[in-house]
């Protein structure tokens, strides 16, 4: 049996290797479309610094834009990966092994890209060492910087044990055809795993512990996000049920971009062996799940302020059926009903229009972010007196827009880079191979 | 032909009002600005008089005070003019001359003091003045308890020609307490015929930590006594809150947090840190037992 | 002595070294000042301040203390006080005279108001009013609990205040006051180049990429001297005073406050917002002028500022 594993392992590798041997042209072309993106970004970040915050759309009563539905989206597309790699390998989830690393390294990398937004979005970066200095306890932007550390450390920490048995294995590999240093790295991170029966235990214990722990953190550290919104007292923010509203929107959006990347990966490594429908549906019926809570959520908060129809609330409900309609109707019905009808039918069950519905659900989201934010600060207590236009209402302008495709960039660039270094799907086998992970060129069972 | 004188002549007019322009810009002459001069004389209880002069300016924001402008006081009689003092303008544009109770004033046959300020004109300012003509009069403040009843007595005397001092009947006298920024009147009051008046002290009126108040009495504006003043103090008054220092609270707004927030936020992050130092040293450990056994295996 | 600012392009070398902060702002500090300290007859160097009236003087810089200090003392409010302000808005005609002192005596650019006036009109049959709106300074302040980094800060004289050294611009404070009083300086504006020694008191210089507000004029009450707005009101409808001492003035008259708000029905505005403000409203009873008269006079711009308003429109299509 262990000569089976050994087979099967070394099999997987085999087709993985290319995966990390030095990249093609297609590769290097693509990267550097992805650098020349970010680099966009950076140029856009430079006139920012040098013209001031003028040339953003933000004004003294929207004062916080792009940036910051840029920070909670990522922020929760972060949690989202957490959340999902950390339950599918507490709940031991037989078929997680193709797409948990995807999760792992979304849950990391869209945490490095979120709070770069909110550096965007400060005035003075050169007192950004006063948060450290200065910080007040009771200021809930002091929770999240807090939050935001803790929860960087812990996803590092279980990404790194969750591949640290696929880095043992490449060191041991002798079919890559890589760099001296990457060989010197694997070595390094390796930390002379050898598959010892105490080595195992200790990391699947750890192991554990970090998915617990990387779930319990992802909950609590954007429910502190969402509170930096809901202790506030501007109408539409001000909401009892922000915190859970906000996890499971993140969750969601959290699998939207799952699907997507599954496709793209198993698109361009030609994963479709391992990345099979199943896990497109499997993931698909979260979403679903998802959706639907989604949906409840954002029914109840809307029915909530329109039935009681309080003032303020009554102007913002105002504001997003005029001004945001079909940001409105795109976010919060075709986002709630396409995954819903997508799943919900047997025969629309395929894996690209399952990824259409993932592209949607992403889109959609971003709107809700958008509209949690923006409309709440452009219809303020008293009503904002202006000759202005552009300080009555929020345009994003396009610094925001190139520093958000530049975020985007830079996450697609991340990741491709972090696939460069570790397998994107679990490799290592044990007695934990999956049954869908069959051999090659057999069919995929319905089902 | 005719066209030439035309042009002749409306050149020379052009370059006769260019000249004048440059000339007074040379030479800068700007004309003096008029000024108001209020003029006033105030007597205190215990004698003095001050004789106060203010100056301003009227510009477009406004009054504004002139600071530094000599004016000179004089107390004239019937011949002369008798100048008392040259007293300079503050920032407030005030120039308070203070005579002593003893000084000698000359009064006219009906007790009438005429005063005179007088300025003099600066190439900034006109020139300007103001006369007042009082009879000498005197004001006094003290506190009584009547029956049991907090009042406030105040009375007025006035000095007649022959410097008999006879009461001040029928004059309306206010009451008044120094604030922050200004004096609050408390009491709006009057002397009865025979020159007295009492009011009741206010149960509400708020002193300073101590229930320390002053309480001015004033007769103001008079066409016959010009402005009278009288002070006096008590500890009658109400303690006025927040003299005393501050405990620091814990609130939200405060520098310190409430109690239960640090306590919490250090039991979540010593438990989630704790985690993590778990899982660092299981690594370690996990790293320790690879060395182990390559070094048992070679 | 006068200096030419070079308010060309922003791309100058100047303006760069402005940006990353490495200007005190004052010329306090020697060698790293945009206007280096100038010399007077006697050889002492002189730094720039700003005085109570709003003028820039410059002062030996041995008589005044460092911007450092200034801001240490800010801390303590004024002891025994605590300021309340009472505007009477059936006197307010929108002369905005208030404005207009306000901005002149903090050296602000003429599109940012610390003192703001709205027309409102609280339903569609209650009456039009002018609302000027200064900050609160409430008693409980959440911009103060939710800034991060303790810039802004609540005395015991109950002013609240900004210190624009610490501030790190991340305008929470911004979105956690209701009634949007504060202002953000979004890009540099040449009239922060003043190179005064900077005060939390008068908040002068502001600072691109932090927040300011009002500051009930708290260097002048120092001086015992009456904020700008008090004074600059033609109406008088602006009342300051202490609460411990029960007294209020608008500069004329000085009255009872607790008699003011009882006689005349005083509240504030979005009690319920459980924000305790320190400014109260005297309700437009017994108006001396119309709301039209509000309109008088005024800029072009400013009474576009008021179109969307429920009485503009019913005005002109009535």
């Amino acid at each position: 049996m262990s000569s089976n594993k050994h087979t099967d392992t070394s099999a997987m590798l085999q087709e993985f290797a290319p995966q990390l041997n030095r990249p093609g042209t297609k590769s290097w072309i693509w990267m550097i479309l992805l650098t020349i993106l970010v680099l966009l970004g950076i140029y856009a970040l430079i006139m920012q610094i040098a013209h001031g915050h003028i040339i953003t759309g933000m004004r003294d009563n929207v004062v916080w834009g792009i940036y910051i539905v840029n920070f909670i989206f990522f922020m929760g597309v972060s949690y989202a990966g957490a959340l999902i790699g950390g339950s599918l390998h507490l709940f031991r989830v037989k078929w997680r092994k193709p797409i948990i690393r995807i999760a792992e390294l979304i849950a990391i990398i869209a945490l490095l890209i979120g709070p770069l937004y909110i550096l965007l979005c400060i005035g003075r970066l050169d007192r950004l060492p006063n948060l450290a200095l200065f910080g007040r306890i009771q200021s809930p932007i002091t929770w999240d910087v807090i939050a935001i550390s803790t929860d960087i450390f812990g996803c590092i920490i279980f990404l790194y044990l969750s591949v640290l048995r696929d880095i043992a294995l490449l060191r041991d590999y002798e079919g890559l055809n890589i760099a001296p240093w990457r060989k010197k790295l694997y070595r390094i991170l390796a930390l002379n795993y050898r598959g010892l029966p105490e080595q195992q235990e200790r990391l699947k214990r750890a192991t554990d512990i970090m998915a617990a722990m990387v779930i319990a953190i992802a909950i609590i550290v954007y429910s502190v996000l969402a509170w930096i919104f809901s202790v506030t007292l501007q109408p539409g923010w001000h909401s009892t049920i922000f915190g859970p509203y906000f996890v499971i929107a993140a969750v969601y959006s959290g699998t939207g971009v799952m699907i997507v990347i599954m496709y793209i990966y198993r698109k361009i490594y030609h994963l479709e062996n391992y990345i099979t429908q199943k896990h497109f549906v499997n993931i698909g019926v979260i979403m679903l799940v998802l959706a639907a809570f989604y949906g409840y959520f954002t029914f109840s908060e809307y029915l909530t302020k329109w039935y009681g129809s309080e003032k303020n609330d009554e102007i913002l409900i105002k504001v997003l059926f005029d001004r945001y309609y079909w940001a409105f109707v795109i976010s919060n019905y075709i986002g709630v009903l396409m995954p819903l009808i997508v799943i919900g039918f047997r025969r629309l069950r395929t894996i690209p229009i399952i990824t259409i519905t993932a592209v949607v659900v992403i889109i959609a989201l971003w709107l809700n972010r958008y509209l949690i934010v923006v409309p709440t600060l452009e219809s303020p207590y008293l009503p904002i007196q202006d000759n202005r236009t552009d300080w009555i209402h929020y345009t994003g302008t396009w610094v925001e827009w190139v520093l958000t495709l530049g975020g985007i960039a830079a996450f697609m660039l991340f990741f491709t880079l972090a696939t460069r270094l570790v397998p994107v799907i679990h490799v290592s086998g044990e007695d934990e191979v999956s049954p869908l992970i069959s051999v090659k060129n057999e069919k995929v069972p319905e089902e | 032909m005719k066209k030439i004188p035309v042009i002749f002549i409306s050149r020379l007019i052009a370059f006769f009002f260019l000249t004048v322009l440059i000339i007074s810009q040379v030479s800068g002459q700007e004309e003096p600005v008029a000024v108001n001069l209020k003029f006033s004389t105030w007597k205190y209880a215990d004698g003095t008089r001050t004789l106060v002069a203010r100056i301003t300016s009227t510009n477009d924001s406004g009054e504004v005070p002139a600071e530094g402008l000599d004016v000179n006081f004089f107390n004239p009689s019937e011949k002369e003019e008798n100048f008392i003092a040259s007293i300079k303008t503050g920032p407030d544009g005030k120039a308070v001359l203070t005579l002593q109770s003893s000084s000698k004033l000359i009064s006219g046959p009906d007790g009438i003091m005429k005063f005179v300020c007088r300025f003099d004109g600066t190439p900034k300012f006109e020139a300007s003045e103001a006369d007042v003509a009082v009879k000498d009069a005197r004001i006094s403040i003290g506190f009584a308890e009547i029956d049991s009843v907090r009042k406030i007595t105040c009375q007025g005397v006035m000095i007649n020609e022959k410097g008999e001092e006879v009461p001040l009947a029928n004059m309306d006298v206010y009451l008044f307490v120094p604030r922050m920024f200004s004096m609050q009147k408390i009491v709006d009051g009057w002397l009865e015929e025979d020159g007295e008046g009492e009011s009741d002290f206010p149960a509400d009126l708020v002193g300073d930590s101590a229930g320390v108040v002053k309480i001015y009495a004033r007769i103001e504006e008079n066409a016959d006594f010009g402005n009278l003043e009288a002070v006096a103090e008590t500890n009658w008054a109400l303690k006025k809150h927040g003299d005393n220092p501050e405990v620091p609270t814990r609130e939200l707004w405060t520098p310190i947090a409430p109690l239960w927030m640090i306590i919490t936020l250090i039991i979540m992050l010593a438990g989630v840190w704790g985690h993590y130092l778990y899982a660092i040293i299981q690594l370690i450990l996990i790293n320790r037992a690879g060395k182990v056994k390559k070094e048992n295996s070679e | 002595m006068s200096e030419k600012i070079n308010k060309d392009n922003p791309g100058s070398s100047r303006r760069k070294f402005l940006k990353f902060g490495l200007i005190s702002g004052a010329g306090a500090v020697a060698g790293g000042s945009l206007f280096p300290s100038c010399t007077d007859e006697s050889g002492g160097e002189t730094v720039k301040v700003l005085t109570t009236d709003g003028k820039i003087v410059e002062v030996p810089k041995a008589s005044v203390k460092t911007s450092r200090q200034l801001i240490q003392e800010s801390k303590q409010g004024i002891p025994g006080r605590k300021f309340v302000m009472v505007i009477d808005l059936a006197k307010c005609k929108n002369a905005r005279k208030c404005v207009d002192k306000c901005q002149e005596g903090h050296h602000l650019p003429s599109h940012q108001e610390y003192m703001r006036v709205y027309l409102l009109q609280d339903s569609d049959k209650t009456a039009p009013y002018w609302f000027p709106k200064p900050c609160f300074h409430c008693d409980n302040p959440l911009c103060v609990s939710v800034c991060p980094v303790g810039a802004t800060f609540k005395r015991s004289d109950g002013i609240v205040l900004v210190d624009n050294e610490r501030c790190i611009g991340c305008k929470f404070c911004m979105t956690g006051c209701p009634y949007s009083a504060r202002i953000f300086a979004w890009e540099h504006e040449t009239v922060f180049e003043t190179g005064v020694v900077y005060n939390p008191e008068n908040s002068v210089p502001h600072r691109e990429g932090t927040v300011s507000k009002c500051v009930f004029c708290a260097d002048r009450l120092d001086e015992g001297k009456l904020p700008h707005c008090v004074i600059a009101c033609p109406m008088g409808v602006i009342y300051f005073g202490d609460v411990n001492e029960d007294s209020v003035t608008n500069g004329d008259e000085t009255v009872k406050f607790s008699e003011l708000i009882l006689k005349r029905s005083g509240y504030r505005y979005l009690e319920s917002l459980g924000t305790r403000p320190n400014v109260y409203y005297l309700p437009p009873v017994n108006r001396q002028f119309p709301i039209e008269r509000g309109f008088d006079g005024l800029d072009e711009s400013i009474q576009e500022r008021y179109k969307d308003t429920p009485y503009v429109k019913n005005r002109t299509t009535s």
